[in-house]
């Protein structure tokens, strides 16, 4: 703060004295008075210069004795990088499967939309031969309703089925931004990786002469049984 | 009419197909990038070309170009289904002789409208 107030009260000076020459019209000296304050910033500058450089050396030392650091770049990065991956994978079956199902059905609709008609037409053919039959007539009624309700309630299930569709281009989006995302964590840990071989440090890949984790995770309900039988349960 | 659909992502073709057979255009095929799109283009009797822009390779928008550029397939109608919807790259595409630009997420209508609009540029310019 004194050092501060010291620096400022200097500056001042200098300013006053600068301006006192100027109107004074002593260039000579105005000049030299310039070249002192540029010759004191300068001097700051590469004391700062200075200054960062031994902060950067004593990162790399540190980065050098800072396990977590490798151990973060090494294997929580690669880790991640791949679970987001996975997601991907995850959400690309989930809307295969949701497709697929909808492939199935919108022809089943179709086709019970062209038997619907067919038998509309007939039911009114058999309402044209009921003879004043009333129970017959209110049968066909009845079917006729039927039948008209479906046609209607036909169009809205193959919209909606197509709805779904359509919806599952989220798949495609959310793929595109876990990418760009997958794509930075990779930049970043391909620039920490240079920092730790500058730092001296060693550098090993992922699982490399690790023992294979128990944490992997088992794939389908078959294999968590046979898991849990071969633990005794 | 035979359509090529080229998107990285298989989620989208997979819609894009079920779209178009919907309109009626059963005769589609696939391919995952430009590269891919572009070799198929020219090894088969395309009509019609539906791309993505950002795929792993060559790009949907160098797929335009490449095919603009391509004697036997310049004159190829182009549609372009993107999530891109920066205005420089609007501005690119239609510079680089795109004939429609459908931005992601898209509907149905939003698909066929814009293959109606494609359809009916070509057939008045074919009457003229």
């Amino acid at each position: 703060m004194e050092d501060a107030t010291l620096l400022e009260n200097g500056m001042l000076k200098q300013a006053g004295d600068l301006v006192s020459a100027l109107q004074g019209g002593d260039q000579l000296h105005a000049m030299q008075i310039v070249d002192e304050m540029t010759r004191i910033r300068e001097k700051d500058l590469f004391q700062e210069i200075g200054r960062m450089t031994r902060q950067l050396h004593d990162a790399l030392i540190g980065l050098h004795t800072d396990s977590n650091m490798i151990h973060m770049t090494m294997e929580d990065m690669p880790d991640a990088r791949e679970r987001l991956g996975r997601v991907v994978g995850m959400t690309e079956n989930a809307a295969h499967r949701t497709m697929a199902i909808v492939e199935e059905i919108l022809p089943v609709c179709e086709a019970f939309d062209v038997r619907v008609a067919q038998l509309k037409h007939e039911c009114a053919e058999m309402g044209a031969l009921t003879n004043g039959n009333k129970r017959l007539e209110r049968i066909a009624d009845d079917l006729d309703d039927f039948f008209s309700t479906h046609q209607t309630k036909s169009v809205e299930i193959a919209d909606g089925l197509r709805e779904i569709l359509v919806a599952q281009e989220y798949q495609d989006l959310t793929g595109q931004v876990i990418g760009r995302v997958i794509e930075l964590v990779r930049r970043i840990e391909d620039g920490l990786v240079e920092m730790i071989k500058v730092s001296g440090s060693k550098v090993y890949s992922k699982g490399a002469g690790h023992e294979e984790r128990e944490l992997e995770s088992v794939a389908t309900q078959d294999d968590v049984d046979e898991l849990l039988s071969s633990m005794g349960f | 009419m035979k359509i090529l659909i080229v998107d990285d992502f298989s989620t989208m073709r997979r819609i894009i197909k079920n779209l178009l057979r919907d309109l009626g255009f059963n005769n589609t095929s696939e391919a995952e990038d430009g590269a891919s799109g572009l070799a198929a283009l020219r090894s088969g009797d395309f009509d019609f070309l539906i791309t993505d822009w950002n795929m792993p390779g060559m790009q949907g928008i160098d797929l335009l170009k490449a095919v603009r550029a391509d004697t036997k397939l310049a004159n190829m109608p182009v549609l372009m289904v993107t999530a891109e919807a920066r205005r420089d790259q609007i501005v690119e595409a239609a510079q680089a002789g795109v004939n429609g630009y459908v931005v992601k997420p898209f509907t149905a209508a939003t698909l066929k409208e814009k293959l109606d609009k494609i359809f009916e540029r070509i057939e008045a310019s074919a009457g003229n």
